[in-house]
């Protein structure tokens, strides 16, 4: 498993060990402190699957923990019996706070020398929390010897000790798809009414690791996009959806007049929603043509409505070739055979006023209309207010991706770039040294969010995970500097110049529709998701050094605050995380179980300003 | 490296590899990406998807007197919305390929006023070559050959009609393009191994380089 030195995951486990061995109860929290400390004094050689593993660990334990005394709280007032779950033999848990009495107790020298490796028995509760979340098999990692560098890449090392752990054999880092979210989950979490923090937290995990099961979007994305709201009651969502479908209808009812006119008319009426309309036809009939939904061309159709009644609806956005390309997948998901949002929210008298009728419609509107069929309206209505509002959340999210003037776009890679810089001097100083324009080749990756730089259940999987907040609004950017990573050996080894750069990102996106991608490279969200989370936590945790240069800009840009004090510049990644994440953080990998006090805080009084700087937190050991 | 151009005699003495920049210039879904795609992979898609930002591709072609040119295209994206990005594209280019379809009318207009914009602000000596593309829909043609034709002799524009789809006349827009281009003025160009400022290739002072076919 390992050479020569024991994984600081292995040294932790020793430690834990001794403490059993003495019955010295050991917190998620104080373990964390160890853990943190021993990384700072092993900074050579950090095995970085390892630091993965052992973070995910205990904060899935703390999380579990939490959970349990939950559960034990709510025993108590019902009377119902506790409900099975790992039990902590010996351990009291204090209702109030999680962490406070727990014993912090620093290993002594005689301690370690009393309660050797080996001479105690794994705690049960420790085995049983490995074995739920994620078993140390999973990370067969030990130390890597170091490879020589010319200069410390921490990109090259990552995807290097990922690559070689993981050779000839699927990844098991993450390619687990029953990790997945199921849509069984979802539905039951969302069934009962509001749902708890500790259950939001548990979904937003769940999809920040492991994604969606494919039919389990249609549900979860909605509160992804913030349509959907966990805190509300069911009533109060199917509220909020019925509103949302009245007002779609009264949208819809300007689409069909639109289409009643005749391209001259619509061009007298609205120019500017005519211009837009125009391209929206160019472009509806060529949208993912080669995914098996938009083979029929009747599905254009539906593309083509929901384009159209955005327009209308947001006419200071307009529309901009790409937003088809946001569209699309939407279509596929609201086809799934889970119930939609929109299910309950629809009473029986409902029923469209508007006159749904396109056959009038001659020459561009053709292939637009329903199939003419009334009893199918209403389920089209349906689909597509659904759609229509997912849509509208998302643009609303990455509208300004397509304001003419750049801005937005040119920041992202701006911060792009610097990430880059940070997390891999040599790719960096190469692509500096030919003058890659990054402008030129990196604006669809931002623009569309690698839609057209992967396969499709690997973009779904990429949009969905950053959705989730989880890590801060942009963390799409790392997934976007773990793609760049992906070309990492191809740039350096073949020393391409930048025209050969560009030609390597275009050539793989190529592949994806007319030619033959390498297994590589389908399923490549496997790696990328990962990859980005571990860049975020190396980031969080392990660069004093990098810190330091990072840009304050950068920070802001992918969401984070820099406090007054530069001094400690730990808290800018883990004191801050956006509104919706904030209950979140107590499971967050980038943050240690001791925030959960800060947690219940911000559950009793919500107002709190997300962004204020929490303490420092104990994993600040890490940098020291 | 986009902002200046890339030309250069790469094998030094023989003089007989020459790198261009191209670009392609158009309305939304007249083929540009089809045109490239054609030429560069010689594939074809009834289902192109449209082109956001732009692509990049090289493509070599073996000129009549020898010389090896290697084009590096860059296909734009033809949405009005898109344009304020195009300058990005064209500066610093040796030639541009404006595209348009022969079965729509509108798009012959928008051709129009892409070399009116690149005759106004792209570098000075710019070949430009004005194609009709989807010449396997003559029968719904809208732009006479003879009008498209006329029109590009007046401005000094090459003039191929093409088609992706059936693969007419494809490659002779790029080795019309490489022919037309003065490469007796690259032939002063620097060495690779030097300084990158000193790569670039005067392409020759004359207006008239621009040839008509």
């Amino acid at each position: 498993m390992y050479q020569g030195r024991p994984s600081l995951s292995q040294l932790l486990d020793q430690h834990q060990r001794r403490l059993h061995a003495r019955n010295i109860p050991a917190s998620p929290k104080a373990l964390f402190k160890k853990f943190s400390d021993m990384a700072a004094h092993a900074k050579e050689n950090l095995d970085y699957m390892d630091i993965h593993y052992t973070i995910n660990s205990l904060s899935e334990r703390a999380n579990h923990r939490r959970r349990d005394f939950l559960a034990g709280l709510h025993s108590s007032h019902s009377g119902a019996p506790m409900p099975a779950g790992p039990q902590q033999p010996g351990y009291i848990i204090p209702p109030g706070d999680l962490d406070d009495q727990w014993i912090v107790m620093d290993e002594t020298p005689e301690m370690a020398s009393v309660a050797g490796p080996g001479t105690a028995s794994v705690p049960s509760s420790l085995t049983a929390h490995h074995q739920v979340p994620f078993h140390p098999d999973d990370y067969p990692f030990g130390f890597q010897e170091a490879v020589p560098d010319v200069q410390p890449s921490l990109l090259g090392d990552l995807i290097r000790q990922m690559e070689g752990h993981t050779q000839g054999r699927p990844s098991r880092l993450h390619a687990q798809p029953h990790r997945s979210l199921k849509r069984e989950a979802i539905e039951r979490a969302i069934a009962g009414g509001p749902v708890t923090s500790l259950e939001k937290n548990h979904l937003l995990r769940t999809i920040y690791y492991w994604g969606c099961d494919e039919d389990a979007r249609r549900l979860a994305w909605p509160f992804l996009l913030g349509l959907d709201q966990w805190s509300d009651t069911v009533e109060a969502r199917r509220d909020t959806w019925a509103a949302r479908l009245d007002e779609y209808i009264r949208i819809r009812e300007r689409v069909v007049q639109f289409l009643r006119l005749t391209p001259e008319e619509q061009r007298d009426a609205d120019p500017v929603a005519s211009e837009s309309w125009c391209q929206i036809l160019k472009d509806i009939e060529r949208t993912d043509r080669n995914q098996t939904y938009f083979r029929d061309l009747s599905q254009a159709g539906r593309l083509g409505r929901i384009l159209l009644a955005y327009i209308l609806h947001r006419p200071d956005v307009g529309y901009t070739q790409g937003m088809n390309d946001w569209l699309s997948p939407l279509l596929v998901i609201s086809t799934s055979s889970t119930a939609g949002p929109l299910a309950g929210a629809v009473q029986p008298e409902v029923t469209p006023s508007v006159p749904l009728e396109y056959r009038n419609l001659e020459g561009p509107g053709e292939g637009l209309g329903t199939n003419g069929d009334d009893a199918n309206i209403p389920e089209d209505v349906l689909l597509d207010a659904e759609t229509f509002w997912l849509f509208h959340a998302i643009m609303e999210k990455i509208k300004d991706n397509f304001s003419p003037d750049g801005r937005s776009i040119t920041a992202q890679l701006a911060c792009l770039v610097n990430i880059l810089g940070q997390v891999d001097e040599p790719l960096m100083e190469h692509l500096t040294r030919v003058d890659v324009d990054w402008v030129l080749f990196c604006y669809r990756w931002v623009l569309v969010c690698l839609k057209r730089e992967l396969p499709w259940a690997d973009f779904l999987r990429v949009w969905e995970s950053s959705w989730t907040n989880y890590d801060g609004p942009n963390f799409f950017l790392l997934i976007a500097v773990a793609y760049l990573g992906t070309f990492r050996e191809e740039i350096l080894s073949q020393d391409l110049d930048a025209s050969g750069v560009l030609k390597a990102f275009n050539d793989r996106a190529v592949r994806l529709t007319v030619g033959t991608p390498s297994p590589r490279e389908v399923q490549a969200a496997e790696r990328l998701v990962p990859q980005a989370q571990l860049l975020r936590q190396l980031i969080a945790h392990r660069l004093p050094e990098l810190h330091r240069t990072l840009d304050r800009d950068v920070l802001a840009t992918i969401g984070e605050k820099t406090p007054a004090d530069p001094v400690h510049p730990l808290h800018t990644l883990t004191a801050t995380r956006p509104d919706e994440g904030a209950a979140s953080r107590g499971t967050a990998l980038v943050d240690p179980p001791g925030s959960e006090a800060a947690e219940e805080e911000s559950q009793s009084s919500p107002a709190v300003d997300p962004v204020v700087p929490r303490p420092p937190s104990p994993m600040m050991g890490f940098c020291d | 490296m986009a902002n200046r151009p890339t030309s250069m005699a790469v094998s030094g003495n023989n003089r007989s590899f020459f790198q261009y920049k191209l670009v392609l210039l158009g309305d939304s879904s007249v083929g540009k990406s089809s045109l490239a795609l054609r030429f560069v992979r010689g594939q074809f898609q009834e289902f192109q998807e449209s082109t956001i930002g732009a692509a990049f591709m090289t493509q070599s072609v073996q000129c009549s007197d020898g010389t090896t040119v290697k084009f590096e295209i860059w296909d734009t994206a033809g949405q009005e919305r898109y344009h304020s990005l195009a300058p990005m594209y064209y500066r610093g280019a040796h030639c541009a390929v404006v595209v348009y379809d022969i079965s729509d009318a509108s798009t012959f207009t928008r051709a129009k006023s892409w070399v009116r914009e690149l005759q106004r602000q792209a570098p000075p000596n710019i070949i430009i070559a004005l194609a009709g593309n989807k010449l396997d829909l003559s029968h719904s043609r809208q732009v006479s050959e003879e009008e498209a034709s006329a029109y590009a002799a007046e401005n000094k524009l090459l003039f191929v009609e093409a088609s992706a789809k059936t693969d007419a006349n494809v490659k002779l827009i790029f080795t019309r393009v490489a022919e037309a281009i003065p490469k007796s003025d690259a032939a002063t160009a620097a060495p690779r191994s030097q300084d990158t400022s000193s790569k670039t290739v005067n392409l020759g002072e004359e207006d008239n380089r621009r040839k008509c076919c």
